[in-house]
């Protein structure tokens, strides 16, 4: 009696669990793709914004591209940021990462993961140093001592210990705290950080805080975003990678053009991250989409992944050498741009972020 | 004809646009010119459908259209406005048509209209506390089965109060065995640091038992005796804390508070893991059968960690050293001090500095003591007549690495007792140490992201949170009396107990779960060699919990 009600226990407890493992599909292809997204939008809404592979799920590119196949895109908002995108893939829950920053990246890579940089995601952009409207503080330097906020793991901070190393500082000269995107607009408005960096306009309009140092797309203070694949996931599926990424070049085609400005400005702004007057004034200073709005993985992409490697190093944020040999898998860049006819549309950078080849003329791209 | 019909087109045009130019017109009468053209353009455009029309003739005049209309928006728009081209999209437009005076009193209106809405719903129907105050809840749902059936006097087993002594044998049971709220915040905020002042207070149901459990006699169990708590409703957690160190800077800081008031004792994994967190509906044996760590004390103790390792793949942290060390009044939970001695607790833990992608993930061995001081009492004056040494040491090892965890925990209780009958104990009465020794090991796997905060807090409409599954298995035994002797000591065999639980936990929503235990329980064989009916040689069961928080 008390086996046979061990072995029906046993029995049940299996059959719920092998229910509630994931389904394996034997086809060719997979029958969803997890994509997921280093942020989410105010208030925990999965959206996102600033970028041309934010349009490729705010205007459902990818969704239809498989729509035929019925392969269902799974999106993935991560209101822990590029930190918790790693734990996500770590776990084997993501397939492809749209836009993940620098040092999230490279420490995942520095701990293990294996991924395969497929693109990248944006370049450039403003950045600024932020304080709250009542301060007196004009430098930098007026701030030392003082609690600087960040949002840490993400390429932010490493974006911050870059303006302090500018001015001649290190994280040790300020109290760093980690807050993230929302949390450090609150902490402005209510005094509780000194400064911070953050794009400021909607901010300024609020009366909550002001700019008090500006760089424009500076090469040296940011550094590109990167659309990854997993290894094991592009490996088993390099059709459908190549179809995400000839899509996604498609969707940054599209970003790049002048009449479309409005609209991606509008739609990013529905995430609440930033405001649509951020996006506005922050791009206002680039007559042309295509210098951050580039996919390309060229010679400043290269040396820029190498150079934040080196500063992870040197802010002793990794302790391991991160090695970029097999990491850049360009082959399916450069067969989208091929197929789509635009291997000459983007400007090519050098290492240096000044402009290598320039781009053709955007007519001749219609 | 067709012909004619251009030129008629043509014309018509070129009279519309003419007269636009040798006037300045108001935009009004320049858009009621253009509609009028619009209809004439139409009108031929369709009397020349057959025909075949000249293309570029009618690319021309669709340009002196689109001309025209940008000549009426530039009219149209206020001063200070960008024209944009004809074609533009909508999101074009929109970003470049400015608010009017009437668009901005509008906007000005609803937020009026919603300040005064919520300060209105503020005032009248949100509840307000003096202080930033976090409530939350667990209740239990359980209904069980055992064979054989539990005695008629014997308790139901219930981990968190709600004990019932039944009056007559039983198989089957519903319970509520806990059912706890509280309450938690901030008493001083420091904003520049983070060195807050905080608090808990916490209450759960206490016994409500008709039968009085301190009889040896199961019929007499169940006559209804009053519960000696004489609480329903007991103060659980009463406690302040004060972080010595910042909370605000990140992880990567080492954390170290004093908390002050009544509070869970550090002693090894199980003791201190709430209902929350425990994988298990029964505790292991040892939390509840040793004095001193099973119930919550009032005190003072310090918990803090250092050597702090942060994986910033994804903001891991784990900590080399934790420790706890504290002073009680070793009488338990809502009791002033019952003699004139302290009792006194520490615990070191030690997690390896791995990575979080490294496989030594979360290794965490931990040591416990807690010295404390039992009051011993002659049993028929009920004066204490000595106070007696009571010590507990605990080794707990714990390795977490999702799916897969193990937890393996050892403690010993050394409990100074009377050699004699404590009914004619004096002061000068000799004691023996008595040595108890509880362990349990548990397996656990783990289906789903119920555990990875990544997953839990992904950014969703709707009221999103990840299925997850967790089987374990545990091993669980606890031996009052190691002498095991009977020829030494009676009591020493018969007082062993070894459960085994076979169980599946499954998480369907943010602080509800579904707990399903098979429990197979076995005594040791008392010193007369006969099993009774309170103490049988083996019973099974079957518990269904549904636990759910708020």
């Amino acid at each position: 009696m008390q086996r046979r009600t061990l072995a029906a226990v046993f029995s049940a407890l299996m059959l719920i669990g092998l229910a509630s493992l994931p389904a394996v599909s034997a086809e060719d292809k997979p029958t969803v793709i997890r994509i997921s997204f280093p942020g989410a939008g105010t208030g925990g809404r999965p959206l996102s914004g600033g970028s041309f592979p934010s349009n490729a799920h705010l205007f459902k590119e990818i969704d239809d591209e498989f729509k035929a196949d019925g392969i269902k895109i799974e999106w993935k908002f991560f209101p822990g940021a590029g930190p918790a995108l790693n734990e996500s893939y770590a776990n084997g829950l993501t397939d492809v990462a749209f836009g993940h920053g620098d040092l999230p990246l490279i420490v995942g890579r520095a701990t293990g993961l294996k991924h395969k940089i497929v693109l990248s995601s944006s370049r450039f952009g403003n950045s600024y140093f932020v304080v709250p409207a009542g301060s007196t503080a004009k430098t930098v330097a007026d701030l030392k001592g003082k609690r600087l906020a960040t949002f840490k793991g993400t390429a932010g901070q490493l974006t911050l210990y870059r303006w302090l190393d500018k001015f001649g500082f290190s994280d040790k000269d300020f109290r760093i705290i980690s807050l993230d995107n929302d949390s450090t607009k609150a902490a402005l408005a209510t005094n509780d950080i000194d400064g911070t960096n953050i794009t400021p306009f909607d901010l300024q309009a609020r009366g909550i805080a002001k700019s008090i140092l500006e760089v424009r797309d500076d090469p040296k203070i940011t550094r590109p975003g990167t659309v990854w694949v997993g290894e094991e996931f592009e490996a088993k599926y390099p059709q459908i990678v190549q179809r995400i990424v000839t899509r996604l070049v498609k969707v940054a085609y599209w970003s790049t053009q002048e009449a479309n400005r409005e609209k991606e400005f509008q739609a990013w702004a529905t995430s609440g991250s930033q405001a649509y007057i951020d996006y506005k004034k922050d791009w206002d200073s680039v007559p042309d989409l295509r210098t951050r709005i580039n996919p390309l993985l060229d010679e400043y992409y290269v040396a820029s992944l190498k150079s934040s490697i080196e500063e992870t190093k040197k802010f002793k944020l990794i302790r391991k050498d991160v090695s970029i040999d097999g990491w850049i898998e360009p082959k399916y860049l450069n067969q989208a741009l091929k197929e789509l006819k635009l291997e000459d549309y983007w400007p090519q950078y050098d290492a240096d972020g000044k402009v290598k080849t320039a781009a053709r003329s955007k007519l001749a791209a219609n | 004809m067709p012909g004619f019909r251009t030129t008629a087109l043509a014309g018509a045009v070129l009279l519309a646009l003419s007269s636009t130019s040798a006037h300045a017109q108001s935009a009004a009468q320049l858009k009621k010119e253009l509609d009028a053209l619009r209809k004439q353009v139409q009108l031929l455009a369709e009397q020349a459908k057959p025909a075949a029309v000249d293309p570029k003739e009618v690319a021309d005049l669709r340009q002196q259209v689109k001309e025209l209309k940008e000549q009426l928006n530039a009219q149209a728009a206020p001063k200070g406005a960008t024209v944009v081209a004809a074609d533009a999209d909508q999101a074009t437009r929109d970003a470049n048509t400015p608010a009017t005076q009437a668009d901005i009193q509008g906007v000005r209106a609803d937020f009026e209209n919603y300040k005064y809405e919520t300060a209105r719903n503020f005032e009248r129907k949100v509840p307000s506390v003096t202080r930033n105050t976090t409530i939350g809840g667990t209740i239990q749902v359980r209904a069980s089965w055992q064979n054989p059936a539990q005695n008629a006097g014997v308790d139901n087993g219930a981990t968190g109060g709600n004990t019932t002594y039944q009056a007559t044998p039983r198989h089957t049971g519903f319970d509520v065995p806990s059912a706890t709220l509280s309450f938690a915040g901030n008493l001083f905020r420091d904003y520049k640091e983070g060195k807050n002042l905080s608090y808990l207070l916490g209450f759960a149901t206490g016994s409500n038992f008709s039968g009085n459990p301190q009889s040896t006699n199961s019929a007499t169990r169940t006559l209804g005796v009053s519960s000696p708590n004489g609480n329903q409703f007991n103060v659980t957690n009463a406690s302040l804390a004060y972080s010595f160190f910042p909370t605000n800077g990140g992880q990567e800081d080492a954390k170290g508070t004093l908390t002050a008031g009544q509070q869970l004792v550090p002693f090894g994994l199980e003791a201190q893991a709430n209902e929350e967190i425990r994988p298990v509906i029964n505790s292991a044996q040892f939390t509840s059968a040793l004095s001193g760590i099973n119930t919550r004390q009032i005190g003072l103790i310090y918990r803090g960690d250092s050597f702090v390792n942060v994986d910033y793949t994804n903001n891991y942290r784990s900590t080399l050293l934790e420790y706890a060390f504290g002073v009680v009044n070793g009488s338990g939970p809502n009791k002033s001090d019952n003699n004139g001695k302290k009792d006194w607790v520490g615990r070191v833990a030690f997690t390896l500095p791995a990575d979080y992608n490294s496989w030594l993930r979360e290794l965490k061995l931990g040591v416990s003591y807690y010295k404390g001081y039992n009051n011993l009492a002659n049993t028929t004056s009920n004066a204490v007549v000595q106070i007696a040494n009571s010590t507990r040491t605990g080794f707990d090892i714990n390795y977490t690495h999702l799916p897969f965890s193990v937890a393996y925990e050892f403690a010993q209780g050394r409990d100074d007792t009377f050699v004699g009958l404590a009914s004619a104990a004096t002061v000068s009465s000799p004691t023996f140490v008595k040595k108890s020794r509880g362990q349990y090991l548990n397996f656990g796997y783990t289906w789903g992201e119920q555990f990875l905060t990544s997953e839990k807090s992904l950014a969703k409409y709707d009221d999103y949170w990840p299925k997850s599954y967790q089987a374990f298995v545990r091993f669980d035994s606890f031996d009052a009396d190691t002498l095991n002797d009977a020829t030494a000591r009676a009591g020493s065999v018969g007082d062993k107990t070894f459960i085994t639980t076979l169980g599946l936990n499954a998480f369907f929503a943010e602080t509800t779960k579904l707990q399903v235990n098979y429990l197979l329980a076995r005594n040791d064989a008392p010193s007369t060699g006969a099993y009774t009916l309170d103490r049988p040689r083996r019973t099974q069961g079957l518990q269904v919990q549904f636990q759910y928080g708020f």
